[in-house]
């Protein structure tokens, strides 16, 4: 593979980023070929030393934010054809529920784990708060003459807040790692469309 | 090395690079190989990251007929540095006492 050769690939790799973005990246990459011919490799040498060109496609794609990567990536390489466009309207009833639905999906996905995080917080946060409510309620009914009942309700308290306090460090570590899940589904996420690119 | 920890590291390493004197691309490779060996694949992310957060400015000039994008430390870089520089203080502290004779 020549210099031209290796750029032309990574340009084609890249396709669907702005402009700029892929003229930036090849100036770049031309500056790096050249420094390196210079330094005495052969071009084939330097090539292998700056990095194929699935790996410079796939470093830039993995560095994109998540929006433009996806626009870049269903956005056609080329124009449609017409018979293309008819099909995509005539499919439209088919491939709009498809896409929506794996949007759902993911959206789901997220939801899920949020709403996980909330319940653990909302259990710790609860018997501490109720625990403490009930103390209090547990010694102004003995003030009031409550007796027996006041005094199991100040015990009770106790008991709920002990284990609110409990609870909380092994819920704040399920917490932050619910949250590491996500950042990794979007990864993942984010890894499918930088394959299909990559690969193209 | 654990990959987030590279990443960051690499991150100060250009900016260690250029703090001195404006550099580029391959002078940058060659400088930090001692310490991280990378390629322009895995450098060209980190500079653009680098200028987005406006602590580096690029600039092209000729050289041998061809041009030649070379990097120049900001403000904001050379903070960054520093507190790279604060923050590996206390870490080195940690290891002290992680690392200690065993008695």
């Amino acid at each position: 593979m020549n210099r031209q050769e290796y750029l032309d690939d990574i340009k084609e790799k890249l396709l669907g980023l702005s402009e700029e973005d892929i003229d930036k990246a090849l100036e770049f990459y031309m500056e790096a070929l050249d420094d390196r011919i210079d330094d005495g490799l052969t071009e084939e040498q330097a090539i292998n030393a700056v990095g194929t060109a699935d790996e410079v496609a796939e470093q830039i794609l993995m560095d994109t934010p998540l929006p433009k990567l996806v626009s870049a990536t269903v956005k056609p390489k080329r124009a449609l054809k017409a018979w293309e466009i008819v099909l995509l309207i005539l499919g439209a009833p088919l491939w709009i529920p498809i896409v929506a639905s794996l949007f759902a999906v993911a959206l789901s996905v997220v939801c899920v784990l949020f709403s996980l995080m909330l319940t653990v917080i909302a259990v710790v946060f609860g018997s501490i708060v109720g625990g403490f409510v009930a103390v209090i309620a547990g010694i102004t009914g003995l003030i009031a003459g409550g007796g027996v009942a006041a005094l199991a309700k100040i015990g009770g308290g106790l008991v709920v807040m002990g284990l609110g306090a409990l609870l909380f460090l092994p819920c704040k570590s399920l917490v932050l790692w619910l949250f590491e899940l996500c950042g990794r589904f979007f990864k993942w996420i984010k890894k499918q469309f930088v394959k299909k690119n990559v690969k193209d | 090395m654990d990959v987030q920890l590279k990443r960051g590291l690499l991150e100060i390493l250009v900016l260690a690079a250029i703090k001195n004197d404006d550099s580029y691309g391959y002078k940058i490779i060659k400088d930090i190989k001692p310490y991280l060996s990378i390629s322009e694949s895995t450098l060209y992310p980190i500079l653009k990251r680098l200028e987005e957060a406006g602590c580096l400015t690029v600039r092209s000039e000729e050289y041998n007929g061809r041009l030649r994008k070379y990097y120049s430390i900001t403000k904001n870089g050379k903070q960054r540095i520093e507190d790279f520089k604060n923050e590996w203080k206390e870490i080195m502290d940690i290891y002290e006492y992680v690392a200690r004779e065993e008695q």
